[in-house]
């Protein structure tokens, strides 16, 4: 198992999140998470990021804690919105090397800019982008630690229609041609991608569950 | 002139001075700003300010107990700002003003000595020792190697602390060692700019940088650069005018700001370099 959740919950301010969650994604596999707002979606997120730790049960990623050094330098992480700070003088390029800190591997950041498209603009601000452009930023980011685990927070909220369309076509593409473990959190399960194999539906009555879809 | 203001003794330790504290400024301000964190230079030179008193009161070096002040505050502020009911502005809030009060308090008792005091509050580059040069080329040498030696992990938890924390760099470790270096930075910036505006001289250079670019590298030299010439400029019209030369340096440095924000509006907005091509 790349993921194991064993009977997690996670209290925060008292506040039940997460009740008893148990759940597994095997490698290569795709998972979506969808459920309503403030279910705890991200939570799952965080929580395999090793960004949270369960107040009971146990989150192994790779069968260790998710917060070790070996653990993180396999995972690649786009969250929810990143990078807003629109004074912050990067450029395309800078943001993609960023991934390079602390990963296991990597891949050229060119091979990387190239496969989504983002080569002709890598010198481009970041703060000169459009949603989706930045997106795929993140997403390259990810990337170049060529990661064994990809958890993706919402990739397509906020962006227009064909901004979202051109995304998911490229994560598509790229997981065709580089299989990998994915955990994605989606909004709408219209936003989902057509290579998901399994869905975690979270919903807050009663305790959330996992569901087969495939 | 010039010739008359190099001659002079103090006026070249004075010069070394300003001008490694604009360069110290204008690199660790770089991390201020992008963090927003103008008001913890504003908290950490105030902190400093008991210390400064304590030394004076006890006799000990006030550059050695403002430091200690000022250090202790950066992991104060960085503990309780740690606490989401706090937030860091809080925690400055609270430690800066205590510290304050205790400076305040403290100078009752500074019998004679409210020169010293008021010195530090608002900075006399021109009565620097060269054994207080020696600590600020120390302190500056220490402060640079550290944050180059750290600066890309320090530009990714800077931009974005939750996806460099996933990705396995120690944020909580390397946001202390921010704090840590910019407590050092306000302390060397109190002597030359004082108190009341050493977080003015780690924020406005490198505001003025990023009015001018949108690339980090060059940020941080224009940053650097600006300083600099605020630093120095400064110290020469202070000279030349006979004012404050804490109070010069940061008006240069404010009346560069203007200019940088001038140039920045006179450019076209920035647009996205082209438009998204559907997949066939």
């Amino acid at each position: 198992m790349v993921v194991d959740f064993q009977s997690v919950t996670l209290a925060y301010n008292g506040h039940i999140v997460l009740d008893g969650l148990s759940f597994a994604v095997e490698s290569g596999t795709f998972l979506g998470i969808v459920g309503p707002n403030g279910v705890g979606k991200t939570t799952v997120l965080r929580l395999a990021a090793g960004l949270l730790r369960p107040t009971r049960g146990r989150v192994s990623v790779f069968g260790q804690d998710p917060a070790s050094p070996r653990v993180r330098s396999r995972i690649g992480y786009l969250p929810q919105l990143p990078g807003t700070n629109d004074i912050f003088p990067v450029t395309v390029r800078d943001v993609v090397d960023m991934g390079l800190l602390g990963a296991a591997k990597s891949r050229p950041v060119d091979e990387v800019l190239q496969e989504l498209d983002l080569r002709d603009i890598q010198d481009a601000p970041l703060a000169a982008l459009s949603g989706g452009q930045r997106q795929l930023t993140f997403l390259a980011r990810a990337l170049a630690r060529d990661p064994d685990l990809l958890l993706l927070d919402e990739p397509t909220t906020g962006l227009s229609p064909m901004a979202k369309e051109h995304f998911l076509a490229r994560l598509k593409e790229l997981l065709e041609r580089r299989r990998m473990t994915v955990i994605a959190v989606y909004h709408d399960v219209e936003d989902m991608n057509p290579l998901t194999d399994r869905i975690l539906r979270l919903t807050s009555r009663p305790s959330p569950r996992l569901r087969g879809v495939r | 002139m010039l010739e008359e203001m190099l001659a002079l003794g103090f006026m070249q330790r004075a010069l070394a001075a300003a001008a490694l504290t604009g360069l110290l400024c204008g690199f660790v301000g770089f991390f201020v700003v992008l963090n927003h964190m103008s008001f913890l230079g504003v908290g950490l030179s105030h902190s400093a300010f008991g210390g400064l008193a304590l030394g004076l009161v006890m006799g000990w070096p006030p550059m050695l107990t403002g430091a200690a002040f000022s250090l202790l505050s950066a992991l104060g502020i960085g503990a309780l700002g740690r606490d989401r009911r706090m937030g860091t502005d809080t925690a400055v809030g609270i430690l800066f003003a205590t510290a304050m009060a205790l400076g305040i308090a403290l100078t009752g008792l500074i019998r004679g000595q409210y020169v010293d005091l008021f010195s530090y509050l608002f900075g006399n580059v021109l009565t620097v020792s060269s054994s207080e040069l020696w600590a600020l080329i120390i302190t500056a040498a220490l402060v640079f190697t550290v944050l180059g030696a750290y600066f890309k992990p320090m530009l990714y938890i800077s931009f974005d602390p939750e996806s460099a924390e996933a990705g396995g760099l120690p944020v909580t470790s390397l946001h202390y060692l921010l704090l840590i270096l910019v407590a050092l930075t306000v302390i060397v910036a109190v002597k030359v700019v004082g108190v009341i505006l050493a977080s003015a001289f780690l924020t406005i250079p490198p505001a003025s940088a990023l009015q001018l670019s949108t690339r980090y590298r060059q940020v941080v030299l224009l940053s650097m650069s600006l300083a600099l010439m605020a630093a120095l400029g400064g110290l020469f019209i202070s000279f030349v005018v006979d004012i404050s030369s804490g109070a010069a340096i940061i008006l240069l440095s404010s009346a560069i700001f203007a200019m940088a924000a001038a140039v920045r509006r006179l450019r076209p907005p920035l647009t996205a370099p082209k438009k998204l091509r559907l997949p066939s």
